[in-house]
């Protein structure tokens, strides 16, 4: 165990640096964002979570960012899975590209365009609908941010998951406590989560959302679930892993800037020459 | 022709195990019946439209085929964000069935009656919104809606409009009907609506000698331009009516043509210039809004 959880810190570092390379190309985004739910994206892809081989077959795991903005860990993960080639990271924000500041559905791996917030977890019903309707075994994951949670419609889908009993719904919540312009308990709290999706009928777990081995067994937990969906509530650090960005609401939607980027690469262990090489 | 339409469902549910029946606690009596024979195949999602829009394009996406039925204003407007990122820029197969269209709800007040939503639906990316006038156009176009992949927004008004049509009848998107040649003015409907216009066609004609042709129009994107164009170059005067908001309907849609197209003919559009703003009955509302028949002969006979 410990020996695999090495093995995926490692592949979430480099993760880290493929999305510290991709703002230095882009100079706007939501870096914060990003950092918070890499983690679990290393671990969704890496650590035999979702089927890889079944990656582009009409039974593929659905994997559904529902907070769009977050897309850096996303299309760092889908590179490093080689959905695409990893030359296109270098596209990030640019021009023509296929990796714009949230999720198209051209990118391969992307199921749905999310951006505005609540959408995605109301298209994840429906891909797990589909499942049960036809028998199938592939999962649906969906990783929904907290902030995000404050929209009505994420409450819509909650309620027709649980009646449905949509066992093969997985949500994990990015939950990081921040959102765009302050702390989430300031704006709208959102406790007890547990109590709340208990009470439409889903099953709760609560994870280190940066702790592989944690998240690993969450999601067997849930895999194995018979009778209802589950939601895995990770406690995240916004920004994690770079201490400038880390727990800062201000860093919601902006990349470093000049000197900064020297405290990027010593946290990350890189040369600054680097950033300029994808 | 809810019924006209909803009954095209409950046959594709037996001939088609990906198409489904789905609303969101507006059923009417066949979906019952469909939830009754056929439950595997039908999905309630309550009284939540949002998630219901998006989880039909999450269903889509795997290859089912949703027909969502409910009332016009409660899927394109409360729904409209997740019609439009969901379903329509991703080209989702999702059809809709928006039933009360129009004045339909009589004194039912602003909130059902959908007289605004072919303005908000009329810009989307890839879909098709189709306002049938009778029965058989819905049936034809409900039929059409389940053979064309993407997303298709039938504008269903009520019960018991009058028919024009016959069985043989070919729906055709993007195509005008012509119900009555004319000369002297052409009068465009969408709608039930039409039959006030020919009503008021006839009368002209035996009452005052005059040629007014009627057009049947169900669909502004696309449009059928050339026959606005036949009738904008023939005919003195060109009327629109409809149950709807004059501007972002079917008479905005003909006024682009008539301006583009230089063809300099007056262009009198009849319809709502406000959300409806009494209580009345559909027969005292098309009075009290000028969509009535004689309202129409005292604007063309002079």
């Amino acid at each position: 165990m410990d020996h695999r959880n090495n093995e995926i810190e490692q592949i979430a570092r480099e993760l880290r640096i493929d999305i510290a390379k991709m703002f230095y190309i882009s100079k706007t985004g939501h870096f914060a964002p990003a950092l918070s739910c890499v983690d679990i994206f290393a671990e969704l892809y890496f650590d035999g979570i979702i089927d890889y081989e079944k990656r582009f077959s009409e039974d593929r795991d659905r994997v559904i960012l529902s907070k769009g903005h977050a897309c850096a860990a996303l299309y760092a993960v889908l590179a490093k899975a080689e959905y695409f080639p990893r030359e296109a990271l270098g596209s990030f924000y640019q021009k023509d590209s296929l990796l714009g500041g949230h999720p198209n559905v051209a990118l391969p791996g992307i199921e749905t365009a999310t951006g505005a917030l609540g959408h995605g977890i109301c298209f994840a019903t429906g891909t797990a609908m589909a499942a049960k309707l036809d028998h199938k075994d592939f999962y649906t994951y969906v990783i929904l941010g907290d902030g995000e949670s404050e929209e009505g419609s994420v409450w819509e889908a909650v309620q027709f998951a649980g009646k449905e009993k949509l066992n093969k719904l997985i949500v994990i919540i990015d939950y990081n406590k921040l959102q765009a312009s302050d702390r989430v308990e300031q704006l709208s709290p959102l406790e007890p989560i547990k109590e709340k999706w208990e009470a439409f009928g889903w099953s709760v777990l609560s994870v280190d959302g940066h702790d592989f081995g944690k998240l690993h067994d969450a999601f067997l937990t849930a895999k194995g679930s018979q009778s209802c969906p589950t939601i895995i509530i990770a406690e995240t650090i916004k920004g994690k892993g770079l201490s400038l960005a880390e727990n800062k609401p201000e860093w919601h939607s902006r990349a470093p800037r000049d000197h900064e980027w020297d405290i990027v690469c010593r946290e990350l262990g890189i040369e600054r020459a680097e950033l300029e090489k994808i | 022709m809810r019924n006209a339409a909803t009954r095209v469902v409950e046959e594709l549910v037996q001939r088609d195990r990906n198409v489904l029946a789905v609303t969101a606690d507006n059923r009417n009596e066949i979906y019952q019946h469909i939830l009754e024979h056929f439950p595997e195949q039908y999905i309630e999602y309550g009284i939540a439209e949002e998630n219901m829009i998006a989880s039909a394009a999450g269903l889509a996406s795997c290859g089912k085929i949703p027909f969502l039925y409910t009332i016009t204003n409660f899927m394109s407007m409360h729904g409209y964000e997740f019609l439009r990122n969901d379903v329509c820029i991703p080209n989702q197969n999702v059809k809709f069935l928006g039933r009360s269209a129009g004045l339909v709800s009589s004194s039912m007040g602003p909130t059902h009656q959908g007289t605004e939503e072919l303005g908000l639906l009329r810009p989307l990316p890839n879909l098709i919104t189709i306002t049938p006038s009778t029965p058989i156009m819905a049936q034809k176009a409900t039929e059409y809606a389940y053979q064309h992949t993407g997303p298709v927004y039938l504008r269903l008004e009520g019960f018991g409009e009058p028919e024009y049509y016959t069985d043989d009848f070919v729906f055709e998107v993007g195509k005008g009907y012509v119900l009555r040649e004319g000369t002297d003015a052409a009068i465009f409907a969408m709608g039930s609506v039409a039959s006030e216009a020919l009503k008021a066609a006839e009368h002209l004609q035996k009452e005052r000698q005059l040629s007014v042709a009627v057009v049947d129009m169900p669909t502004v994107k696309p449009i059928d331009r050339e026959l606005i164009i036949d009738y904008g170059k023939k005919c003195k005067l060109m009327v629109s009516i409809e149950e709807h908001s004059i501007y972002c309907g079917l008479g905005s849609a003909i006024a682009e043509i008539v301006a583009e197209e230089g063809l300099g003919v007056p262009l009198k559009r009849l319809g709502l210039e406000s959300c409806v703003d009494t209580c009345a009955n559909r027969k005292d509302l098309r009075e009290h809004y000028h969509l009535d028949s004689r309202y129409i002969v005292e604007m063309l006979k002079t």
